[in-house]
């Protein structure tokens, strides 16, 4: 008997050990699982790239390839055919970056809970409530047309599968052991959600809702003096004064309502500051004739980074650039004879209706006289070690009813559905394709007729001397002031009119000025016959990079670097010499005056090392937050006035009720406002130096730029950076944010194409990998490397650390 | 059969485990040697908890070295563990004390299954 106790006891003892050591507890990973040494995490640890690489088998592959690396980790794959072409890149994308592509997914698609669980349902439910994978199904109806396009999507489709099937929990990336989960397959939809996603950080962006309960609050002439479309000093894309040689029709403006119930809160918002830049300069104002190309994408800096480097070989292509993990092709690049970049064209094409539903079954609800009918799709959320929440989606002709009873709304009769142009089917991903091959200027444009997504600015040059920029998408032709706030679903003449044709997109060619440009400022100026909005023109980085290329008369590859890299606050420039104007400074204390004498003399440029950045970020920030106070005591979803308004009305009204700061009981002046301000930000000045033990504040030790993984893990992010820079400055690096990729390309008749380029990340996305971190440093410098990029395999041997021929 | 040598056959065999096999395979060795060897517990406890906690830290020390620690650096922070020599050694003492666990599981076993002699010898 006793054995039999013992024998149990001792049996028990280790399954159930094993057991524990095998399940994950909340954020714990397995640890028998992620520890031991046959197949645990220290698998993942990867010092030795050419022993990695062995491990490639492309098994898919009908004819030979070649396959090469040179020192950054870039695969330059050379093949007979264009599917082998597309299957080598989606193999090789997943071999350096997996775990990141199925997360990106899982985020945009709202499937993260299963992998995060319940923290991460709050998102889920919006990202499924904007409909994200429903855009994506209609592309893929969309592409099944287009024979050719859909092959080589199957063939990196392919790719990326045949990879996963070769892997085993030894081979998984580091997070799915961390997480403990397994590597779903790879599909098309997948590669739509990606393009969807990138539209979602684009362009979702809206301030509908906000702008109408700020309308109902404040009223219309406040709205307008807080919030103005246009600005004086505004310098857009297509230069002031561009003649427009056609006449649109003219809409009818129908009657507005009041809408007095609104959702309490509106989905997440993506970043203010996801924009960039992108500049082309023509030969006559280069120094020795060439082409200048740069394209430099400012978003969340993460790793892995969100671009991956490839140079793509076939008969049919020979291109080389920044492509989306997960997409096939090259999304910022060059080939032998164009070069192109995109910026985001900031536009409003997200609009909200009023819905009205017949009863509660909510199957029909109001247009024109008519009962329309609704469909239902319920979404199943499934949550890791949880059963699964049930959310049912309403989709109206306009798209999902985002805001109903269930989300956001408490109300029966009142909902509010979403319509967004990536709703529509669209087949951005060949535009991209074309691009890839594109040989002269008409290349281009053909290529950029099919960009129907949200909007992009594409500026471009050829070897042959032509630059141009066209600001390419799909824009719904509006009224006046048409989406700015919500509009009535039940009313037909609350509908887009159409959209504008592609001959009469914005764009410009080989302009006078020898350069074209854009930095998500206004478009045009007023004189464009469509009516256009956004929220979220920015105001300074565009019309600092048009004086700069202006004021360099001939350009080499080291200006378009410098011009990249510009740290000069043009915010600061604007603004400061109105704050100083308006300090009284008797009432400085002493060393307040240091501080103030210090900032009176700075120059602009928030260099890494400057002192005076940090005084004028914490001072500007702390007079908007008492300007707009007033804003704080609102119930609902709001925005308040941006930085250039905020000057502006400074700048032009001595006296405003919106001076006034809330917290006290006498009524301030802004001279007050700022001189308070003042005081306050020396004391933050004090409070940081004190916190941090330092006797100066250097601005990138205050400003603290972090290239952050995914996961927020602390270890495999790299913080402290050493770049200068912030948001709304070329150099657009701020805490979180800022140039993703930088790109210049030198393109010449006689010469093969030239490109330097840099992005924060490594090609390996893997935090056990040597190269993890790898051109951070770099980046923060404004160091790039040159790219290796030659049409014959042969060339690049000396400069390749390996080579393998597959068949 | 000798402790010594019980010890190293446990070391090696998990020394040389593949990776395709799941960690918890070095329980089934010692299992296996606590059916087939007579023994008291202490005796086969140690031999399986030294042969694999010692075997574990050749291997650990062997990739983290191999690796300059890139990973493990990392990992440690995650884990809230405060260096990587006390992660490896963690990481042993658990092999072994499952490890001794099979074998101890095996031995009472054994004594079920064969009805074991009372013991009259004392060793001092």
């Amino acid at each position: 008997m006793k054995n039999r106790i013992g024998f149990v006891f001792f049996l028990l003892i280790t399954i159930s050990s094993v057991i524990l050591l095998n399940t994950q507890f909340s954020n714990i990973p397995p640890l028998g699982k992620f520890l031991n040494p046959y197949n645990g995490f220290w698998k993942n640890a990867e010092t030795d790239q050419i022993k990695i690489f062995n491990k490639i088998k492309l098994t898919g592959i009908k004819d030979s390839v070649i396959i090469q690396y040179d020192s950054m980790l870039v695969p330059h794959i050379y093949s007979r055919n264009d599917q082998d072409l597309f299957y080598s890149q989606g193999y090789l994308t997943a071999f350096h970056r997996l775990w990141q592509m199925e997360f990106q997914i899982k985020a945009a698609s709202g499937e993260l809970s299963e992998i995060l669980g319940e923290r991460a349902l709050k998102r889920d439910r919006e990202q499924r409530r904007k409909g994200i994978t429903y855009a994506a199904k209609k592309t893929l109806e969309k592409s099944i047309e287009d024979s050719t396009t859909y092959k080589l999507l199957e063939a990196y489709v392919r790719g990326v599968n045949d990879y996963i099937s070769q892997l085993n929990y030894s081979s998984y990336p580091i997070e799915y052991k961390l997480l403990n989960y397994k590597p779903q397959k790879w599909s098309i939809l997948k590669t739509f959600i990606l393009m969807e996603s990138m539209s979602d950080m684009l362009s979702s962006r809206d301030m509908d809702i906000e702008d109408t309960y700020l309308l109902n609050t404040i009223g219309k002439e406040k709205y307008d003096l807080l919030f103005p479309e246009y600005h004086g000093k505004i310098k857009p894309i297509i230069p002031s004064g561009t003649k427009f040689n056609f006449k649109t029709d003219k809409l009818i403006v129908p009657e507005k309502i009041n809408y007095n119930i609104l959702p309490d809160k509106t989905f997440s918002k993506q970043d203010k500051d996801n924009g960039s830049h992108n500049f082309a300069i023509s030969p006559n104002k280069t120094k020795d004739g060439s082409v200048l190309l740069g394209s430099q994408p400012d978003l969340s800096l993460n790793l892995p980074s969100i671009w991956y480097l490839v140079h793509l070989n076939s008969p049919n292509y020979n291109t080389m650039g920044a492509s989306l993990p997960g997409a096939p092709g090259v999304i910022i690049g060059f080939n032998d004879n164009v070069a192109w970049g995109e910026t985001n064209a900031t536009r409003d094409v997200v609009d909200w209706y009023k819905i009205e539903f017949k009863d509660n079954k909510r199957s029909e609800y109001k247009y024109g006289d008519k009962w329309l009918k609704s469909e239902k799709i319920i979404e199943e959320i499934k949550i890791k070690n949880q059963n699964s929440f049930y959310d049912t989606v309403i989709y109206t002709h306009y798209g999902p009813v985002s805001y109903d009873r269930n989300f956001y709304l408490d109300s029966l009769k009142v909902n509010y559905s979403m319509r967004w142009v990536a709703h529509d089917e669209s087949v951005e991903y060949k535009t991209f394709l074309l691009l890839n091959q594109a040989k002269n200027i008409f290349d281009i444009e053909n290529a950029l007729m099919y960009f129907n997504g949200p909007a992009q600015n594409f500026a471009y040059g050829t070897k042959y001397g032509d630059i141009g920029l066209t600001i390419a998408g799909k824009f719904p032709i509006k009224w006046q002031e048409q989406g700015k706030f919500v509009l009535d679903g039940s009313n037909p003449s609350h509908e887009w009119n159409g959209f504008i044709p592609y001959e009469h997109v914005l764009k410009i060619s080989n302009p006078a000025s020898g350069f074209v440009s854009s930095a998500n400022q206004h478009p045009s100026d007023k004189t464009y016959p469509y009516y256009y909005f956004s929220d979220n023109y920015e105001m300074y980085r565009g019309r600092r990079l048009i004086e700069r290329i202006e004021s360099i008369e001939k350009f080499d590859i080291e200006d378009a670097i410098k011009v990249q890299n510009d740290n000069f606050s043009y915010k600061a420039f604007e603004t400061l010499p109105l704050l100083i104007k308006k300090t009284d400074t008797l009432n400085l204390k002493m060393e307040e005056k240091k501080i103030f004498n210090s900032i009176k003399n700075w120059d602009y440029f928030a260099k890494p090392e400057d002192t005076n950045t940090s005084t004028f970020v914490i001072w500007w920030n702390k007079i908007q937050e008492k300007l707009w106070d007033e804003f704080d005591t609102m119930k609902y979803s709001y925005r308040k006035p941006d930085s250039y308004t905020t000057y502006s009305l400074i700048n032009n009204y001595d006296d405003l009720e919106f001076y006034d700061n809330l917290n006290t009981d006498k009524i301030e002046s802004i001279d007050e406002i700022i001189l308070l301000s003042f005081k306050e930000t020396v004391d933050s000045l004090n409070a940081w130096k004190k916190s941090k033990n330092k006797d100066i504040i250097r601005w990138k030790e205050f400003k603290n730029t972090t290239i952050k993984h995914l996961l927020g893990l602390e270890s495999f992010s790299f913080p402290n950076v050493d770049v200068g820079g912030d948001r709304n400055i070329i150099n657009a690096a701020s805490e979180r944010h800022g140039p993703s990729w930088r790109m210049i390309v030198k393109l010449n008749r006689d010469k093969k194409t030239e490109a330097w380029g840099v992005y924060p990340g490594g090609q390996s996305g893997n935090p056990g990998n040597s190269n993890y971190f790898e051109g951070i440093e770099n980046w923060g410098k404004g160091k790039y490397k040159k790219l290796l990029f030659n049409k014959n395999f042969n060339d690049n041997r000396s400069k390749t650390i390996f080579e393998k021929t597959f068949k | 059969m000798n402790f010594i040598l019980r010890i190293i056959i446990i070391g090696l065999s998990a020394f040389y485990i593949v990776e395709s096999f799941p960690w918890w395979v070095i329980i089934i060795l010692p299992f296996i040697l606590g059916i087939s060897f007579d023994d008291n517990l202490i005796s086969h406890f140690l031999s399986s908890f030294i042969g694999t906690s010692v075997a574990w830290i050749f291997l650990l020390l062997d990739l983290d070295l191999g690796s300059q620690s890139i990973l493990s650096i990392k990992i440690i922070e995650i884990l809230s563990i405060e260096s990587t020599n006390s992660l490896i050694i963690i990481t042993s003492i658990i092999a072994g004390v499952i490890s001794g666990m099979g074998n101890l599981t095996g031995i009472s076993l054994r004594n079920i299954l064969f009805k074991k002699k009372k013991i009259r010898e004392y060793r001092f």
